[in-house]
């Protein structure tokens, strides 16, 4: 079951259109940054994006600060959102359960895809932002080595390439399992909806939702526990030590989320009437 | 069939409870752990007040988070001070004695750290990508986010209260026990009996064990909850790692300046080129090393005057006639119940009063200098 969904995931073209799309951002902006030559002022601005002009080899985390607030979570709900509700609207979900498929396998399986989806698109955007950040901002070598540059992290330190390959994937792992969270959201959705843009448009109202309340003083009270409050805590893998707090927090309530909406994806599911 | 229910129906029952309790379960625990009581450790407010003087040589790190409710506007070139008191700070902190710690405060994706080495100070700043060295002790500066870590502010607002004059009437008294970031902390309230002061009372709680101040609220005079709050959301009373203590060197994409105070001083004095009288709104001037800034009064009701220059000064001035209320013609005073703000056009400069007085004293300050 996995394999046929994972299948599906690659065979699709809209797969590379999205993943294309969450490139070309960072692209765009690299091109825009490299001609100009004009950083955000201290402070403002896109995290690491003045940092990058004098070493590229910290474009891909530059990269992930753009992609993460508004590009990932749209593309991962969309898809989320149709992954049971659009085999319900093509009037295939009737078919897919008729053969001996279990239910709760199906989810399973739909929730795999969408996390092989979600590592895809990442690693995708690290490495072309990796390539776009040398080629348009270069980086310096190590004396003589040919090895990237050392970079600076947040607090002043220089992480050597190793250190910021471990760091990266530290990045890689928080931001799955914090988009996992939105994909669990649209997944639940799309078992009580046959609509997969209103399941996707759910999540997304879920998370503007979040994202208003987390800046909002009056509402301090239940903003350790919005689903978006901790999104940017990998920016705390970079500072030196790492500032493992956040990402701590951040991850333990994304798992949260995670268990508890699979969980009702599973009660919605299990029982519902397939129809059409 | 309906109204009896069939078995899937019932199925789904017991699927959507199990659903329930599960949530329920997961939201309870973070309201379950808030909850516990604290340990009702209680000590003489004499002893406690001592412990907490001389929890100075106490070694810890932490992550602490201050939290200013005063409604004061960015003053042109002084954000990152106004910002200190009416907004969110996050700090980490090392500290392995007085004379070598270090202080990052954290913002979105950047920091600014600050590392004592002896009797040298560094601070990063990511956003510019620069170090500087102040060399040499800085008797006068301004605020900053390293000030606000509780065992920083609690020693020094406890230290003003005893600089009381004898017999000055300020009160100290045991709080009930708080837990503070996962320590029993025993409480003391400070109410100072001083005239003039804005400040109610000041509660600190301390470690009970070394007096260290783990959270400090300071609530104004007429208000019901405290308006500024600094606490330790984790800490560790072990000493840090020397590594940790160790500025970053200039390389690569981190620029480093040096200055020393005297020059900064001696800066001051130039741009503020101004007088400052021995007395102001009753009040006497203590020593500076800058004539054109002064701090005045004892205790909690003190404040500072400084003299800006032209451009910086007018600005000032604007913002603080804005939100606040006029004093005059060429004054305006920005009370905000806990800090009052005063600003005095007075020649070519203006000159800018701060402190945790009330907002007579601040205009009785204007009527003088203006």
């Amino acid at each position: 079951m996995i394999t046929v969904e994972l299948a599906k995931l690659f065979r699709r073209p809209r797969t590379y259109v999205i993943t294309g799309l969450l490139c070309a951002l960072p692209f765009i902006v690299a091109v825009f940054l490299a001609t100009t030559r004009v950083p955000p002022p201290p402070g403002q601005g896109g995290a690491f994006l003045s940092a990058v002009l004098s070493n590229g080899a910290l474009y891909p985390a530059a990269a992930m600060a753009l992609v993460m607030p508004v590009f990932l979570p749209v593309s991962v709900a969309v898809l989320a959102g149709d992954a049971v509700a659009g085999e319900a609207t093509a009037g295939t979900l009737r078919y897919l359960l008729v053969r001996p498929v279990g239910r709760t396998r199906l989810l399973v399986a739909k929730l795999v895809s969408l996390v092989v989806f979600v590592l895809f698109a990442i690693v995708a955007v690290l490495v072309t932002a990796y390539v776009t950040g040398l080629a348009l901002f270069g980086s310096e070598p190590s004396a003589g080595v040919a090895l990237p540059a050392d970079v600076t992290s947040l607090s002043g330190v220089t992480i050597t390439p190793a250190g910021l390959a471990l760091r990266m994937a530290g990045t890689v792992a928080y931001i799955v399992i914090s988009m996992l969270s939105v994909a669990a959201i649209a997944l639940f959705l799309s078992t009580v909806t046959d609509s997969g843009l209103g399941a996707a448009m759910g999540a997304l109202a879920v998370l503007v939702t979040s994202q208003v309340l987390a800046t909002l003083d009056a509402a301090a009270a239940v903003r350790p526990y919005l689903p978006t409050r901790y999104w940017l805590a990998w920016i705390d893998f970079f500072r030196d030590p790492v500032l493992w707090r956040d990402i701590e927090r951040g991850a333990g309530i994304q798992l949260v989320y995670l268990g508890a909406l699979l969980l009702a994806a599973w009660a919605a599911f299990v029982t519902r009437d397939v129809a059409n | 069939m309906g109204a009896r229910g069939t078995v899937v129906s019932s199925q789904a029952r017991r699927r959507w409870l199990v659903v329930l309790v599960a949530v329920v379960l997961l939201g309870s625990v973070p309201v379950l752990l808030a909850l516990r009581p604290a340990g009702a450790g209680t000590m003489d407010p004499g002893t406690l007040r001592a412990r907490m003087a001389g929890s100075g040589g106490q070694a810890f790190h932490g992550y602490a988070q201050s939290n200013g409710l005063l409604p004061v506007p960015a003053l042109p070139g002084l954000s990152d001070v106004t910002s200190l008191v009416s907004g969110v700070t996050e700090m980490r902190t090392w500290y392995a004695s007085a004379e070598r710690w270090r202080v990052d405060v954290v913002r979105g994706a950047g920091e600014t750290d600050l590392y004592q080495v002896g009797d040298a100070q560094v601070v990063w700043e990511s956003a510019a990508g620069q170090l500087t060295r102040i060399v040499g002790a800085q008797p006068v500066r301004l605020p900053r986010g390293a000030d606000l870590t509780p065992p920083v502010l609690g020693a020094r607002l406890l230290a003003l209260a005893t600089e009381e004059a004898p017999g000055a009437g300020d009160r100290f008294e045991v709080l009930r026990g708080k837990r503070v970031a996962g320590i029993d902390a025993v409480g003391l309230r400070i109410v100072p009996a001083t005239v003039g002061t804005t400040v109610a009372y000041v509660d600190v709680w301390a470690e009970p064990g070394t007096g260290l101040p783990l959270q400090v609220e300071i609530t104004a005079r007429g208000g019901s909850r405290p308006v500024f709050v600094t606490r330790f959301l984790e800490v560790d009373l072990s000493a840090p790692e020397d590594s940790v203590l160790t500025p970053p060197v200039p390389g690569p994409g981190v620029g480093s300046v040096v200055t020393d105070t005297s020059d900064l001083l001696a800066a001051a004095n130039r741009l503020g080129r101004g007088w400052l009288p021995e007395r102001l709104g009753g009040f006497e001037r203590q020593d500076t090393p800058v004539a054109a800034a002064g701090v005045y009064g004892t205790g909690l009701a003190r404040f500072v005057v400084a003299r800006l220059p032209g451009g910086a000064g007018n600005r000032a001035y604007e913002q603080v006639r804005t939100f606040g209320t006029p004093a005059g013609d060429d004054a305006a005073v920005l009370p905000t119940g806990l800090l009052t703000v005063g600003a005095v056009r007075a020649g070519r400069g203006v000159y800018l009063i701060a402190g945790l007085v009330e907002p007579a004293v601040i205009e009785r300050v204007a009527r003088e200098l203006s």
